[in-house]
């Protein structure tokens, strides 16, 4: 166990003066720092927390928020709203899969992308909609999607 | 003068940063500033700005971007008010015919400042409520008729009072911000927008039952409410209005904010106290209700943003002007997120007892491409869709829950000719049976046979008894789902069946989607008179389903072909349709 | 605590407050379905079954959530309420992937249990395997010789390398303790004629002794047998192992009258009048004919007639060269037999090609190692004839065409191509028809054979019943020939009673939707190869050829068997509901969940294929044992317990307290002897006070064969391992190593602080 990571979290912790009831709190900022929910910084957590790592995993494992696999460097979230569906968001979904050649929750070979559905992003107005990082794309169509890649890719060879 | 940018969420996915930046290059070199507020609602012409004159008079300009942002910001300061990406008077009647409580300040106040939620009469209502105290707090709630605006419709002073009741030293008020259904975005626009409003209702909702703590179960998705909300808390201690003894009364009071990490079923009041303990947000059977035993095993008042938001007013105005409002069961106004395929899309705050026609055609200007409409979808997974002949119905709790939907949250999806129903009826399956929690077996086997049942039928692969397997399914489930996400989860089902039975029917026996749109049970081709033969449409398409000769008609290979649609996208001549059955 | 009373179905009962409604009414003595529910841990919810109505609540509740209250009116069933629990039953069922009974169990006619026999076996207690063998089957020891085995076309084990040698494991216990006669009942007074002593009657005579009945077998032939004797040549089925078993049946009461033929010494109503009922099992006795010209020349014979007449010892000539027309067993057994006799050459002619062939593939290689010629895709034409005496038999050739409705492919003829072979004798055997004129009392099917009742065996005569190769579709294998006069003598006993009879099994799970993955990583052993005499040596003469297995081969063989079949299938509280609704009749199906049996522990085995998630042990692993080694991960239709990071219960935090075990309602978690097979079969439970350690708790202690299996505590929160597996260890292993899962976890365990300090006690157990 990396005694970086231990301290990290540690830190994380001591935040908190109910580490049990605020579970989901150390969790979101674990995720934050590792970029998932590791097998290693479940056992961090345990170790500092006492927290048995089968609640840490249930918990983990149940909500949507958290990823038990690590994401890529773009991270897609697709929306699964209703005006992202009832407006062709399922061609995003189906676009991505086919353009990037991963499922849901994986995450491309070079590291790159990782794509997941997730809840309505509140976008509705510009459905159908995906968020890659922090930034919202809107009114998209396969197209769109594609270009979108795309111009990451390129960007990513031009470093 | 003043220059008021819509910067919630879909404000800077529309592009608010770049008007802002367009904004600011103009005004930067004068006394004039740009005022950040929350979306007002507006959401079919984002980004917005609001130029509101030294009279107090007020443009509204939409759809802008950086170009006609500082276009419109030179000619302001010119004096004069352009014309060009002016809302149009049908756009500006979106507005004015709305009765906006919740949405008052939206768009209106500066999120990030509580002297701008002060100067406009904020925390009024909390003075007030310390002088009126718990009886009369409840007493007034009452008079109002304020029914839960979450979902269910539940009397919000029933709940107040009985954990008012309970005895406890330690109590707690908790506001369900976990707005989860697909579709509704109200919640987010007034924590965006108006992040006070809602901490003072929680805050009057504190005297009444007797808590010293508000807790705010938000969405981790939402970001930026999330950010205000705390920013709102910090300022609200600041000045005071939190802590021991606020403005002597007595009265201590303090919040915290809990970040949700996605889960549907958290929206329900059991399962989120699951998850404000840290735990899997698995629902538990009521009683004991957490008015009893919630919190920490403490008597909890859980209610909704909205229900909140709506409690300042009718402390400051009274309930009885609250009640004036509305229907004989259903008093004030209730927001609504109207999306699909409305023209004018955004939240629409309305008196209740309003027919959905209105809400539709009068305020949000009808359907896109003027077509027609086939039905109105309310209360995402956990309600119905509403069929065009049905939409005269008026808008309170009791009249939507006989068509078979229910009120919910307020997110209303509106649906054409285009949009399948049975197609609509698996998203929402598919929605639930994500989101169940897995407990008990109605739900969590019923909601996923329900989902595979319907799944067959779009595939094409329906057979006969289907549809009543459905029902009963649906039935079992309603009856034996141990919580609210469960019993309501087959409404979607139910009501297309029930009103569009014929669209299951065609899916099942003809193998047809009469919408064509489920994509095993339709087929592109090319309309040999309108291809002009650019071959722009088989360049594009990502299967080579594609091919023909320059100048001469194209033809779509069946067997290739997998619906992506991108050939309709490119085509310039509409050459390309989709036939509803399988070639 | 305080008492209350509460109305329950309009019946004044006392309730305790502090117990859950679904508590009080079980004290109650009112049945009420529920499987997640057990009150020493928190209500759940999760199962919904224990649906009540509460006047005055429009909505169904909860029986284990709900807390009582004085003059709560409380009704348990309503048909609202009873469709659901039948809807969340059906619903458990399609998401329950396991086989109650292992598929070998299904796939045999006589449905003999053996899973439990194969593993009695690799436990080294052969005695009781085959009590087990016999309680289904009255010759193992014939038929663990001759029987085409369906039991191992449906073994999982052939998913891997090849299905368990059932039928030779059969045939050594059957051979090992040939002397074994189950008990009878007292004699009931009531006497059946059994007419025929073939397999059928045979099987139907045994069971109806079994039950206490006079039986007397009327056989037409010297001995009885039937086809096993007169069809089965004895290379295969040594005559004094048919004697010895039918001795056996003589022994348990039966009498048989030799030479009495159906018809010409006694009828079916002459029986009648003397007997309470009669049983018809004369078999098929006509060899079918060549049907084209020349069929009745000399040196044409029927299959079943030319080894009859061997069998029967009578001299036949065959000639040098022979031919024999079929593909079944019986044309194997007629050139097998025919090369004993001296024959030269000896051709197998068959009309499509040996993948089609119905014999067994093993007995076609023995066929060809004795040097029997095949000759495939020819038909017979006509006999070829000199003077009326066989001379050849003119083929026409064949070519496959389309599959048919068996999905085998039918031969279509050549045009215009044909061959002669010439031979001495040509045998038909092509199969066997019922003699009609012998069973001419009783109403017959068009094919001639007696129309029976496919499941009570009732013919159209009241009181007599008939079975095997005689009835219906004619001839079959002679395990159906078995199962058919076991089931009529059922049929009869509910007769004579004045019963309805009952379903020949009652319904079980079934995982239909077997996903072969889950058996990667288990370990490959190749089947045991039965050894055979010398081909050259054994063509000379009618000594049995396969040798019986070896007692280490035995066990060997034994121990391969994937135990399928569920441990629970005896104490599930699943099944019985899962009956009492009918979960099969709503056939819902859908994906179902595919998970790796865990059995890395030597006392627990997790079968997650089978959970359905009540959350149970997850429960009692957190509030009774404090391990909180298992929990719920994921989420929805996904939702499984686990140890974190999914770890094998013996790699995880575990300290077998066995809490999970004894509370799990179904086979997901089960508990298991430390022998190399888990034995699952009808158990005897007593109370037992556990001598680990001065608490001195009281269990119930669960034995088979007089060998403890199962422990269980009478109080749920004394779950210790040295209570729940310390005498299960004792008595089923010497295995030193299984004392650290005894001993070595309690360090950890949080539930009873006494056993601690038990270590030492512990030890002396396990001395």
């Amino acid at each position: 166990m990396s005694c970086e990571l231990k301290s990290k979290i540690k830190s994380i912790v001591e935040k908190y003066s109910n580490p049990s009831e605020s579970l989901i709190a150390v969790l979101q900022e674990v995720q934050a720092l590792v970029g998932y929910i590791s097998e290693e910084s479940v056992k961090c957590i345990t170790e500092i927390t006492g927290i048995a790592s089968s609640r840490i995993l249930g918990v983990a494992s149940f909500y949507a928020g958290f990823r038990l696999k690590p994401i890529g460097k773009y991270r897609i979230m697709v929306c699964m709203g209703t005006a992202c569906h009832v407006n062709g968001g399922e061609r995003v979904a189906d676009t991505l899969r086919r353009v990037l050649g991963i499922e849901a929750g994986d995450i491309t070979e070079d590291g790159l992308f990782s794509w997941e559905e997730v809840a309505c992003l509140g976008c509705c107005s510009i459905s159908p909609a995906m968020m890659i990082n922090d930034t919202a794309y809107g009114k998209l169509t396969s197209e769109k999607v594609v270009e979108i890649l795309e111009s990451i890719k390129e960007q990513e060879a031009q470093k | 003068m003043r220059f008021l940018l819509g910067y919630g969420s879909c404000g800077i996915a529309s592009g608010a940063d770049f008007v802002l930046e367009g904004l600011n290059e103009v005004l930067k070199s004068t006394e004039y500033s740009v005022e950040k507020v929350g979306c007002n609602g507006l959401c079919f012409a984002e980004p917005i700005v609001e130029i509101i004159d030294d009279n107090g008079n007020s443009t509204l300009y939409g759809r802008l971007d950086k170009e006609s942002a500082k276009v419109l910001a030179e000619g302001v300061l010119k004096g004069e008010m352009p014309e060009g990406n002016k809302f149009t008077d049908a756009e500006l009647n979106f507005l004015n015919s709305q009765k906006r409580i919740v949405l008052s300040g939206c768009g209106k106040v500066n999120p990030e400042s509580i002297d701008s939620y002060i100067s406009m009469g904020g925390y009024n209502a909390f003075r007030k409520a310390l002088e009126m105290g718990s009886d009369k707090i409840i007493e007034e709630i009452k008079a109002s008729g304020l029914r839960g605006r979450g979902g269910a419709g539940f009397p919000t002073h029933f709940k107040w009072q009985s954990a008012k009741n309970s005895q406890s030293d330690e109590k707690y008020v908790v506001c369900n911000a976990d707005e989860g259904d697909p579709g509704a975005f109200m919640d987010r626009a007034v924590l965006e927008g108006d992040p006070h409003r809602v901490l003072e209702g929680m805050m009057i909702a504190g005297i009444a039952i007797g808590a010293k703590m508000g807790i705010i179960y938000v969405r981790a998705e939402y970001p930026l409410a999330v950010k205000r909300l705390q920013l709102a808390i910090n300022e609200l201690r600041e000045k005071k209005l939190l802590g021991k003894n606020i403005l002597n009364s007595g009265f201590d009071f303090d919040f915290s904010i809990m970040m949700g990490a996605g889960a549907f079923v958290c929206g329900e009041e059991t399962a989120l106290l699951a998850s404000l303990g840290g735990n899997r947000g698995m629902p538990v059977t009521k009683p004991p209700f957490p008015a009893q035993k919630g919190f920490r095993k403490q008597p909890t008042n859980i209610n909704n943003v909205e229900t909140f938001a709506n409690v300042s007013w009718i402390i400051e105005n009274g309930g009885s002007s609250f009640a004036e409002m509305g229907t004989e069961n259903s008093k004030g106004t209730k927001v609504f997120a109207l999306a699909g395929r409305v023209k004018r899309g955004g939240l629409v705050e309305v008196p209740m007892g309003i027919t959905i026609e209105k809400i539709v055609f009068d305020i949000c200007g009808g359907i896109i491409d003027d077509a027609d409409v086939k039905a109105v979808q309310m209360g995402g997974p956990s309600g119905g869709c509403i069929p065009k002949d049905m939409l005269s119905t008026p808008i309170d709790y009791e009249s939507i829950a006989k068509t078979g939907a229910i009120m919910g949250s307020g997110g209303m999806v509106v649906m054409d000719e285009n949009t399948c129903m049975v197609d609509m009826a698996k998203f929402f399956m598919d929605f639930t049976s994500k989101e169940s929690c897995g407990k008990c077996v109605p739900c969590r086997i019923g909601t996923t046979r329900m989902l595979e049942i319907l799944e067959r039928i779009v595939d094409g692969k329906g057979t006969e008894g289907d549809i009543d397997t459905l029902m009963e399914l649906a039935e079992s489930i309603k009856t034996g789902a141990l919580c609210g996400l469960g019993n309501s989860a087959p409404n979607p089902v139910l009501t297309t069946i029930k009103y569009f039975k014929d669209e299951y029917l065609a899916h099942i026996n003809e193998k047809k989607c009469p919408a064509k749109k489920c994509t095993s049970l339709i087929s592109y081709t090319i309309d040999e008179e309108l291809c002009k033969g650019c071959s722009l449409c088989s360049r594009k398409c990502p299967n080579n389903a594609i091919s023909g000769e320059i100048k001469k008609p194209f033809s779509i290979n069946s067997e290739l072909c997998i619906r992506c649609g991108q050939c309709i996208a490119t085509c310039k001549f509409g050459a390309i349709k989709i036939e509803s059955g399988v070639k | 605590m305080s008492i209350v009373n509460i109305f329950i179905n309009g019946k004044e009962c006392k309730a305790d407050t502090e117990k859950t409604l679904l508590d009080n009414i079980l004290d109650n003595g009112i049945n009420l379905p529920h499987l997640c529910h057990n009150k020493e841990v928190e209500s759940y919810g999760g199962c919904g079954l224990c649906l009540v109505m509460v006047e005055g609540i429009n909505k169904p509740l909860r029986a284990c959530s709900t807390t009582v209250n004085e003059g709560m009116r409380v009704t348990t069933s309503t048909p609202a309420l009873e469709k659901s629990r039948k809807v969340s039953l059906s619903l458990i069922l399609s998401d329950h992937s396991g086989d109650c009974k292992a598929p070998c169990f299904k796939a045999c006619p006589t449905h003999q249990d053996i899973q439990a026999y194969v593993g009695l076996i690799a436990n080294g207690e052969t005695e009781e395997a085959i009590k087990i063998i016999k309680k289904d089957n009255p010759l193992p020891r014939s038929i663990g010789r001759v029987c085409p085995h369906p039991c191992e076309e449906a073994c999982r084990r052939n998913h891997l390398e090849g299905a368990v040698s059932i039928c030779s494991l059969k045939r050594f216990a059957g051979d090992e303790y040939s002397d074994y006669i189950p008990e009878c009942a007292e004699k009931n007074g009531k006497k059946v004629a059994v007419i025929g002593g073939g397999p059928a009657g045979l099987s139907c005579a045994y069971f109806l002794l079994l039950k206490g009945y006079s039986v007397d077998v009327f056989e037409a032939e010297a001995k009885a047998g039937g086809m096993l004797r007169y069809g089965i040549p004895a290379y295969r089925l040594p005559k004094d192992v048919l004697d010895k078993e039918i001795e056996n049946i003589s022994k348990m009461g039966a009498h048989f009258n030799y030479n009495k033929k159906l018809g010409r010494d006694f009828t079916i109503e002459s029986l009648k009048a003397e007997y309470d009922a009669v049983f018809v099992a004369t078999g098929a006795w006509k060899s079918s004919s060549l049907r084209c010209d020349g069929d009745n020349a000399l040196g044409v014979i029927g299959g079943i007639d030319m080894l009859y007449k061997v069998a029967n010892g009578e001299k036949i000539d065959l000639g040098k060269n022979v031919a024999v027309v079929g593909g079944g067993n019986t044309a194997i057994d007629a050139v097998r037999t025919a090369v004993r006799l001296g024959a030269e050459n000896v051709t197998l002619i068959y009309r499509r090609t040996e993948s089609e062939m119905p014999a067994e593939k093993d007995e076609i290689k023995d066929a060809k190692e004795e040097g029997v010629n095949f000759k495939f895709l020819v038909a017979p034409l006509n006999v070829v004839t000199e003077n009326g005496k066989v001379k050849g038999i003119n083929l026409q050739k064949m070519e496959l065409g389309e599959p048919d409705s068996s999905g085998r492919r039918s031969p279509v003829a050549i045009d215009g191509e044909t061959e002669i072979l010439y031979c001495d004798t040509i045998i038909s055997a092509i199969g066997q028809q019922v003699v009609s004129d012998d069973v001419k009392e009783l109403e017959l099917t068009k094919k001639g054979t007696v129309s029976a009742d496919e499941k009570s065996f009732e013919t159209s005569i009241d009181g007599v019943f008939a079975a095997g190769d005689v009835i219906n579709k004619g001839p079959d294998i002679a395990v159906r020939a078995i199962a058919g006069g076991k089931n009529a003598a059922r049929s009869i006993d509910c007769y004579l009673n004045g019963i309805v009879l009952t379903p020949e099994l009652p319904q079980y799970a079934e995982n239909k939707e077997f996903d072969a993955d889950v058996l990667c990583g288990t370990e490959k052993v190749d089947r045991v190869k039965v050894s055979l005499e010398n081909a050259d040596v054994r063509k000379n003469n009618f000594k049995e050829v396969a040798s019986v297995l070896t007692k280490e081969e035995a066990i060997k063989e034994a121990s391969r068997c994937l135990e399928c079949g569920c441990a629970s299938v005896y104490d599930c509280q699943l099944l019985p509901l899962m009956r009492e609704y009918d979960s099969w009749e709503m056939n819902i199906t859908g994906k179902t969940r595919q998970y790796k049996k865990d059995k890395s522990h030597p006392f627990i085995v997790r079968d997650n294929n089978k959970c359905i998630l009540c959350g149970l042990c997850v429960r009692v692993c957190n509030e009774i044992s404090h391990t909180e080694n298992l929990g719920l991960f994921g989420r929805g239709f996904g939702t499984i317990p686990m140890s974190a990071f999914d770890l094998p219960l013996s790699e995880s935090k575990c300290v077998s307290c066995g809490a999970c075990v004894n509370t799990c309602p179904t086979g997901a978690l089960t508990s298991r002897t430390p022998t190399a097979k888990n034995i699952v079969l009808p158990y005897l439970e007593r109370k037992y006070i556990c001598k680990g350690c001065e608490n001195a708790c009281e269990f119930t202690r669960r034995t088979i064969n007089s060998k403890t299996v199962k422990m269980m505590p009478c109080d749920l929160r004394k779950s210790c391992s040295v209570g729940v597996f310390g005498l299960v260890a004792v008595e089923n292993s010497t295995d030193e190593s299984l004392i650290s899962y005894v001993k070595g976890d309690l360090r950890n365990f949080k539930g009873d602080k006494n056993a601690l300090n038990t270590l030492e006690n512990i030890e002396k157990i396990l001395k």
